[in-house]
């Protein structure tokens, strides 16, 4: 940004926060849609669907807050504890595979690759039912084991195929120097690759959040206790296709589910930004 | 473009190296430890179940090729296909760029970066929720958005949704409309990219176009690799959306039907679980058929600092 | 990079291991009786959180009177909840009381997941239930579950609609097939701009009614397809003349309903459209997402039909678990379920006009006037009703999904009624391996 006062600068950035902003609407036309009728009474809601509320009311929080079996913080409480279990265990079983595959050379090395790619490509929905099979052998259906344990042990290939993608980005000749200095894999595991990949770090982590925030089904098979459902699922019992459905309430609990993701996005990409160009790195 | 510069390390002893290998399958252990526990239990049982019927209710029954058999002559499937291939060839290439154009622009010293990266990440959250297929058709259903705009201007729109010809089309705007997962992974590389590289080249005189083609694009591939193989994957995996969409059924008249979504038919609708798993080898096949192209074509355009 | 897959040698002893687990998998639902010779229940159900929180209710009610008995609740939205339903059965982990409603209590019972019911039968008493809603429980002789209520098939019209095209309500004791076509067409010429006459009227329940009118029927008693191509094909020619009279919706805005069967989003609903055809206890949703009084009349051709199409149908069906440890304890809480007016009480009509009559008796005084409306026209439809519905084979649970999408290209104008007709039996033959 050198180029503050050049008057041709300012009209092209006036022209690009246009442009900007006006994407920004279309992006959240929908999203807006959504709070506008969090905030009208159920019954209008799909008989006049403008966006612009003509009376606005809160009850649809207060109520939607207490409608289900549990208050609405239990459910948060829950989700919160799964995300940031999955997030701890990603971070770092994912991250000791995707160095291992970046930076050393071992037997086997390519078929696990594939293998681990391969992971990746066979559709949930066959693997939901012998998954399910396994955990209630091993006593953990209706615990939130199926959905933590799993993460320590670095299920989630996409997030060491993610970190491998970066660490490769990373010149080489910094491990290589770190190496004559006589450092092992460990150290230049844990001194030199791991601070330099902190966005990708943050990045594997808030996708964490997100992907386990949202997640519905294996939430939902596992976590049969009403006690201990999370928010997807909670948000589930307010739709009932067969009639009756508190749309106002879902629509406002959905928002208050959003927020913590949202909150959790904007206190990440702090340290998205403090990548490689902004530590000084030389 | 940078060249592997600096000294080569004398080539390590052996005794190093086979530390190396110890030290690499340490790292690895808990990969492998989850692989063999918590994969390839379900993965192979799928596979097994692929040569059954399975109903899921009854246990299953051999049945040898039977069901990839079935495959053959199935028309439903062939729908299913041409539906997956077609949203997998637009959607995906429409998402990336989106996301790599909206990337670079915020990148590019934007006032406001954080705002605006918030404001196009927010409907990637929203994407997998139940409220999704009522949002979309606020948008695309017979009185939607769309068709007011279109009103404005005298055109009698209809229901996009609801019809055949354009209701694929609704899913990848969908997709389109999230592109923020890949948006934030071109971000975070934008941003990995070493400072000292740019400095050097506007040290050289290279301009703002001229830097971006030959530095930054070049040690960005490797996240373009990965956004590219992810997404295709992805692509054909794709299901909440179309899902929720059309409340499961993949229609109207199977025009939405992904390929996972008539699995998903199959598997829990119709109590055919082990054709569903039929289905799902075969869909491993493509995937990786194409993966292993990707990894192939990726030697000519992908650049490692390694 | 080469992608190789496993070799299958190594594969093979895996794969038995893999075998065994799942079919070992049975082992009951968990549970040891916990000490102090209490014993746990589990319930699964699937609707909204109004019914949850009247069943936690009922629960509680029961639980006082049986000390001994825990019963815990599991609920869940109606797609999902057939998923989870059938993943648990799979792995040998579903509850011990499993609501089912349709065609779902023979997929699950001809398969062997439900108790037969009259091994428990001194728990579990039916003698005051409904015999035509019993039916939908029993088949080859085997009663696989217990109504929770009945349900009809109505013909819903909007009165404020009429009177605004100024068009007088039908009489809907003797109206045939023939008024109802009459009636759409005045109403669509007479009706404002976006409304509509009536909401498209396929849907397999009323294949079900016009087949039976004519003395077919969707299956036969024996698994079979019973429609014949001849019917189907003049269904969807009278469909597609009330399309082309714009008294149903253009095609696109019928197809975009199919995946949204929520009350709130139908036409009907959202008040704009004077007649549908829908099931009776979805009327309280309806009225109150209208915002409207509706009603819940006959269907057409009923007065003049070989025999009446409608029929009373369960409108959800409790079942046991074959393999619950606990079956006294599960057919106690059944009986309370569906027997016990103290329970009736708090579920009111939201599963149903209650099928006991007992109970049915015990709730009048409670309801509100849209849920008396139901009672009545459960009532009085009763003696009218044709035979018991024949239950969809197994397989039968795909028939809707193929009605939908051959709607869609009858609607669009990409199959002839005739044609769209021979492939619907093509289709559901095939699903149902006839």
């Amino acid at each position: 940004m050198t180029d503050l006062t050049a008057a041709p600068g300012r009209s092209r950035r006036v022209f690009k926060h246009a442009v900007l902003i006006a994407f920004g609407v279309v992006m959240l036309y929908p999203l807006l849609w959504m709070v506008a009728s969090s905030v009208k009474p159920t019954e209008t809601i799909f008989r006049d669907p403008s966006i612009w509320p003509s009376g606005s009311t809160v009850d649809n929080y207060v109520a939607g807050w207490t409608a289900l079996n549990s208050p609405f913080h239990l459910y948060l409480w829950n989700s919160a504890v799964i995300a940031v279990a999955a997030i701890a265990g990603n971070l770092l079983s994912c991250s000791l595979a995707a160095y291992a595959f970046a930076r050393m050379r071992f037997p086997g090395r390519r078929v696990f690759f594939a293998a681990m790619l391969a992971t990746l490509m066979l559709p949930l929905h066959v693997l939901i039912v012998p998954q399910y099979v396994l955990f209630s052998q091993l006593g953990w259906v209706n615990t939130a084991l199926p959905l933590i344990v799993p993460k320590f042990f670095a299920v989630d290939a996409f997030f060491i195929f993610l970190m491998v993608q970066f660490i490769r980005s990373l010149p080489r000749e910094l491990d290589e120097a770190a190496r004559i200095d006589g450092c092992g894999h460990g150290r230049i595991y844990w001194r030199i690759i791991m601070p330099l990949s902190v966005p990708a770090l943050v990045t594997s982590a808030l996708f964490t959040f997100i992907w386990t925030w949202n997640d519905f089904f294996s939430q939902l098979i596992y976590l049969a206790d009403p006690r201990l459902h999370t928010v997807p699922v909670a948000l589930r019992t307010f739709v009932d296709g067969q009639g009756g459905t508190q749309w106002g309430q879902l629509f406002a609990m959905s928002i208050v589910g959003l927020a913590p993701v949202f909150g959790f996005f904007l206190a990440g990409q702090r340290y998205l930004t403090q990548g490689l160009a902004t530590t000084g790195f030389k | 473009m940078i060249g592997r510069t600096g000294t080569r390390p004398v080539r390590a002893p052996v005794s190093w190296r086979r530390r190396g290998d110890r030290a690499a399958y340490l790292f690895l252990a808990p990969w492998l430890l989850g692989m063999a526990v918590f994969t390839l239990g379900p993965i192979l049982a799928s596979l097994y179940l692929s040569f059954t019927e399975y109903s899921l209710v009854a246990p299953p029954e051999w049945l040898g090729l039977e069901n990839y058999r079935e495959m053959l002559d199935d028309s439903r499937l062939r729908s299913a296909l041409v539906v997956t291939f077609t949203y997998v060839f637009v959607s995906v290439p429409v998402q990336l760029t989106l996301a790599l154009a909206l990337a670079v622009a915020l990148n590019s010293g934007v006032r406001g970066l954080r705002f605006y990266r918030s404001v196009y990440y927010l409907p990637s959250l929203l994407a997998g929720s139940v409220s999704i297929a009522i949002l979309w058709r606020q948008v695309f259903g017979g009185q939607g958005l769309v068709n007011q705009l279109l009103d404005r201007f005298g055109i009698q729109g209809t229901s996009w949704i609801g019809h055949p010809d354009y209701a694929l089309g609704t899913l990848v705007v969908l997709n389109a409309w999230t592109f923020g997962a890949p948006m934030v992974i071109f971000l975070a590389g934008l941003r990995q990219i070493p400072a000292m590289y740019h400095e050097a080249a506007a040290v050289d005189g290279a301009g703002r176009v001229a830097r971006f083609f030959r530095i930054t694009l070049p040690l960005l591939t490797p996240i373009i690799f990965f956004n590219l193989v992810l997404q295709v994957i992805d692509a054909f995996q794709s299901f909440t959306q179309a899902f929720v969409i059309s409340g499961g059924t993949g229609g109207p008249a199977d025009s939405t039907l992904l390929y996972t979504l008539y699995l998903y038919e199959r598997g829990f609708g119709s109590f055919d679980m082990g054709y569903a798993a039929a289905l799902a080898w075969f869909l491993l096949v493509v995937i990786a058929a194409l993966t292993a192209a990707n990894f192939l074509l990726a030697k000519r355009w992908v650049f490692y600092g390694d | 990079m080469r992608t190789r897959l496993p070799r299958p040698r190594r594969l093979a002893p895996v794969c038995l291991a893999v075998a065994v687990a799942l079919t070992a998998a049975g082992c009951g639902s968990g549970d040891d009786p916990a000490s102090g010779g209490t014993v746990e229940l589990r319930f699964g159900w699937w609707g909204n959180a109004d019914r949850a929180a009247a069943t936690q209710k009922v629960i509680a009610a029961f639980q006082a009177e049986h000390p001994t008995i825990k019963v815990k609740g599991e609920t869940t939205d109606f797609n999902a909840y057939f998923d989870k339903l059938a993943t648990e059965v799979a792995a040998g982990g579903a509850p011990d009381i499993i609501t089912l409603g349709g065609a779902y209590p023979r997929e699950y019972g001809d398969r062997g997941a439900l108790l037969d019911i009259a091994k428990v039968g001194d728990r579990l008493k039916t003698d005051r239930i409904d015999a035509a809603a019993l039916g939908n429980g029993t088949f080859d002789n085997v009663q696989y579950g217990v109504p929770s209520g009945v349900n009809a098939i109505s013909a819903v019209l909007n009165p404020a609609l009429f009177q605004a095209a100024k068009v007088p309500l039908p009489d809907t004791d003797t109206w045939t097939w023939d008024d109802y076509q009459r009636i759409a067409r005045e109403l669509a010429v007479k009706l404002p701009a976006g409304r509509y006459a009536v909401a498209d009227p396929t849907r397999t329940d009323m294949l079900d009614v016009f087949s039976r009118q004519r003395g077919e029927a969707l299956y036969t008693a024996d698994g079979k397809v019973g429609i014949s191509t001849r019917t189907l094909t003049d269904w969807w020619t009278m469909t597609t003349a009330l399309r082309d009279a714009k008294a149903s919706p253009p095609a696109a805005t019928t197809a975009e309903l199919q995946g949204q069967p929520a009350p709130e989003q139908s036409l009907m609903g959202r008040g704009l459209a004077a007649m549908a055809f829908d099931w009776s206890n979805q009327a309280k949703a309806l009225t109150t997402a209208a915002g409207q009084p509706l009603e819940l009349h006959r269907v057409p051709g009923e007065s003049t039909a070989a025999q009446p199409g409608q029929w009373l149908q369960a409108s959800q069906i409790y079942s046991i678990n074959a393999r619950t440890r606990h079956q006294k304890e599960a057919a106690t809480f059944v009986d309370f379920l569906v027997n016990s007016p103290a329970a009736g009480r708090i579920i009111l009509t939201d599963r149903g006009i209650p099928a006991n009559s007992q109970v049915r008796a015990a709730i009048l005084p409670a309801l509100s006037l849209d849920e008396s409306r139901q009672v009545k026209y459960i009532e009085a439809l009763t003696p009218k009703a044709g035979p018991p519905l024949v239950i969809g084979p197994t397989g039968s649970t795909d028939t809707p999904g193929i009605l939908d999408r051959l709607n869609v290209d009858v609607l669009f104008g990409r199959t002839a009624p005739a044609a769209a007709a021979e492939d619907f039996v093509k289709q559901v033959r095939s699903a149902i391996k006839e």
